[in-house]
């Protein structure tokens, strides 16, 4: 396969009121062409954050990347111009983010507001561009697109908003396609329909699809490979099947004991994971997941572990090898 | 959109006739009657017939709504009466005095909007750096300052120190364009200092409130210039609170501009209003009343299209 992304060692700190905050710490993964990577994560454990990065769009100030490269197509986007970048944006990397209400403009049409990547990065003229958001729209089963194209964000249900979100990111057949919690918002069935017509429209088009959620059944059924994120590191990498077979981080059989599952027994309690996520600005010393940990020895409270290979594509940053 | 116009204006309509009848009651409801007034003044008319007969030739022996009907026709027909102090008619003594006000009000906006938004948009721009603070603390110097002492500083340096403007008085623009503006300077620039300050700290915080939304953020994900982003996403959201703000100041400045009239001595219609209320003269009063009310619903009515146009939300059900 093609690798088409990597990140390398990317840091991104914050700077808050009680502090410096490492939102994001030396992180480094691989995307490879055509492939779907799930970011998992609890809220606050930087994987928006670490998506934002990789199109710079990361608020400074309080946010600074200071450390890292992201290689696209053989160029460090980080130190990118700001002309370079903004070609890059919504053309070869596009995003899909959370809260399709607060997301869209709500004084701009869903066509001028659909519309508006062709016409940046493709030239094109307000009418052919017009033209296509109409399709862009049909692409994403919006019914009776052509009238519905002048709508205001305002007269469109939840689903349809994220709909018309997901067409906007795709006018420009981009190559990587960022999808920031894209169905947090939505209901369930709804969810499943979004992702599926997602997942298809990649397909279609080749694009890789990075999809950051805290929902372990999307990652499941949608990604092919996963990345579990805890406090700004990436603490395991697997391939989706691998992982939920044998997840092999502490934090990830916890995340996935916490999840009911519909064929289990009803008497089965739910094993949540112990204490609080960690205030990033005061992590604990060495692996930050270790005052939660049930598996803890010594080494984990002095020295935070890197990550390592367990099995082929398999890598997970913990001291301990758990049965 | 066209619904939503036939509503407001339909509103505005019911509006001034409340308005109107306010305005009617509120001159008769003050003690005493203008030939009373005059009486008082002149000890020859303090006779009783002599006062009967001059009511009946003014109209007012007739029952009270009789003569609210004679007014609202009279109104719309220009016949606004004639002044009871001067005895000039009213309709006439208004449009000699209406360039004066205009250009008092144009001068007013012009100071307001090219002092008040480009430093609100500096100031967002520049948040938390001194320019930010220095352009802030001045907006709230403008805001505190009394128009009068304000008035009496300006015309004391720039009249008295300096000599570049005359401290009172006004020259008509046809008659000598240079003087007339020089003469205006000092009076509308008073007149918008506050609203300046207002302007700007509005401009400032709404700006910075629409540059935080989420939607902001995926324009720039889409790959818009920066300039793109704020003139296409950012600029029809933001004004939506100055709106409302521009709205309520133009009526405010009204009263402003009546004392503004009077430290320099403009014979605008603020000026002849005062007076006429001390004189009782209900024909200018009323006249007075009603102009502004009018003025004030229409800048009300606009304020409300104009959020039609920026806002889809308030447009479209």
């Amino acid at each position: 396969m093609t690798k088409l992304l990597s990140v390398n060692n990317l840091s991104v700190h914050f700077s808050t009121g009680s502090g410096m905050v490492k939102a994001v710490d030396h992180i480094s993964y691989e995307l490879n062409a055509g492939e779907t990577l799930g970011i998992v994560g609890e809220s606050g454990c930087g994987k928006s954050v670490s998506a934002l990065s990789l199109l710079r769009l990361i608020p400074n100030p309080p946010g600074k990347i200071v450390n890292g490269e992201i290689l696209f197509e053989g160029k460090d986007l980080l130190k990118a111009g700001k002309e370079e970048i903004c070609d890059i944006r919504g053309n070869k990397i596009a995003m899909i983010f959370q809260e399709p209400m607060t997301s869209l403009n709500p004084v701009l049409s869903i066509g001028q507001q659909v519309r508006e990547p062709l016409m940046v990065h493709r030239q094109m003229k307000k009418k052919q561009a017009a033209a296509e958001a109409v399709n862009a729209l049909k692409k994403v089963h919006i019914p009776d697109s052509g009238k519905r194209v002048s709508d205001y964000p305002h007269q469109f249900s939840g689903g349809m908003r994220q709909r018309a979100m997901i067409a906007m990111g795709l006018t420009c057949a981009p190559k990587i396609i960022i999808a920031d919690e894209p169905t947090t918002a939505l209901d369930v069935t709804i969810q499943a329909q979004l992702l599926t017509l997602m997942k298809q429209l990649t397909l279609e088009t080749g694009a890789a699809l990075i999809i950051i959620t805290h929902n372990l059944g999307i990652i499941a059924r949608y990604a092919d490979r996963v990345n579990v994120m805890y406090a700004g590191r990436i603490v395991e990498k697997a391939s989706a099947a691998d992982l939920y077979k044998h997840p092999k981080h502490p934090y990830t059989i916890g995340l996935m004991a916490s999840v009911p599952k519909l064929d289990q027994d009803v008497k089965t309690r739910l094993q949540p994971i112990e204490g609080q996520p960690p205030d990033l600005a005061d992590l604990p010393e060495g692996c930050a997941f270790h005052p939660r940990c049930r598996y803890r020895i010594e080494q984990c409270c002095a020295e935070a572990p890197q990550l390592r290979n367990i099995s082929d594509e398999h890598e997970i940053a913990c001291w301990v090898d758990v049965k | 959109m066209k619904r939503y116009l036939a509503k407001r204006l339909l509103y505005a309509l019911l509006i001034l006739f409340l308005v109107s009848i306010l305005i009617f009651s509120i001159a008769r409801l003050l003690p005493g009657d203008p030939i009373q007034a005059a009486a008082m003044m002149n000890m020859d008319l303090a006779n009783e017939e002599i006062i009967n007969d001059l009511r009946a030739q003014f109209g007012l022996d007739r029952p009270v709504h009789v003569q609210y009907a004679v007014w609202v026709k009279d109104f719309f027909t220009g016949e606004w009466g004639t002044s009871f102090g001067s005895g000039e008619p009213v309709f006439e003594m208004f449009f000699r005095r209406l360039p004066v006000t205009l250009e008092l009000f144009a001068g007013y906006v012009f100071w307001s909007f090219f002092i008040g938004f480009p430093l609100g948009v500096i100031s967002a721009f520049k948040r938390n750096t001194v320019l930010d603070a220095a352009i802030t603390s001045t907006a709230i110097i403008g805001i505190s300052v009394p128009v009068i002492w304000e008035a009496i500083v300006l015309i004391y340096l720039f009249s008295v120190y300096f000599q570049i403007f005359p401290p009172s008085g006004y020259v008509p623009f046809s008659e000598n364009p240079m003087e007339n503006i020089l003469c205006m300077i000092m009076p509308t620039f008073v007149l918008g200092t506050h609203t300046a300050g207002m302007y700007m700290r509005y401009v400032r915080s709404s700006l910075l409130e629409v540059l935080g939304q989420d939607y902001i953020r995926t324009a720039r994900a889409k790959g818009l210039k920066e300039m793109a982003v704020i003139m296409r996403h950012a600029a029809k959201p933001a004004m939506i609170p100055v709106v409302t703000v521009i709205g309520i100041d133009w009526g405010y400045v009204i009263s402003g501009s009546f004392l503004v009239e009077y430290m320099f001595a403009l014979p605008g219609f603020g000026r002849m209003g005062i007076d006429a209320i001390a004189a009782r003269d209900y024909p200018v009063i009323q006249a007075t009343l009603l102009i502004v009310a009018l003025f004030i619903l229409m800048v009300n009515l606009a304020v409300d299209l104009l959020y039609g146009y920026l806002d889809p939300r308030v447009r479209i059900k």
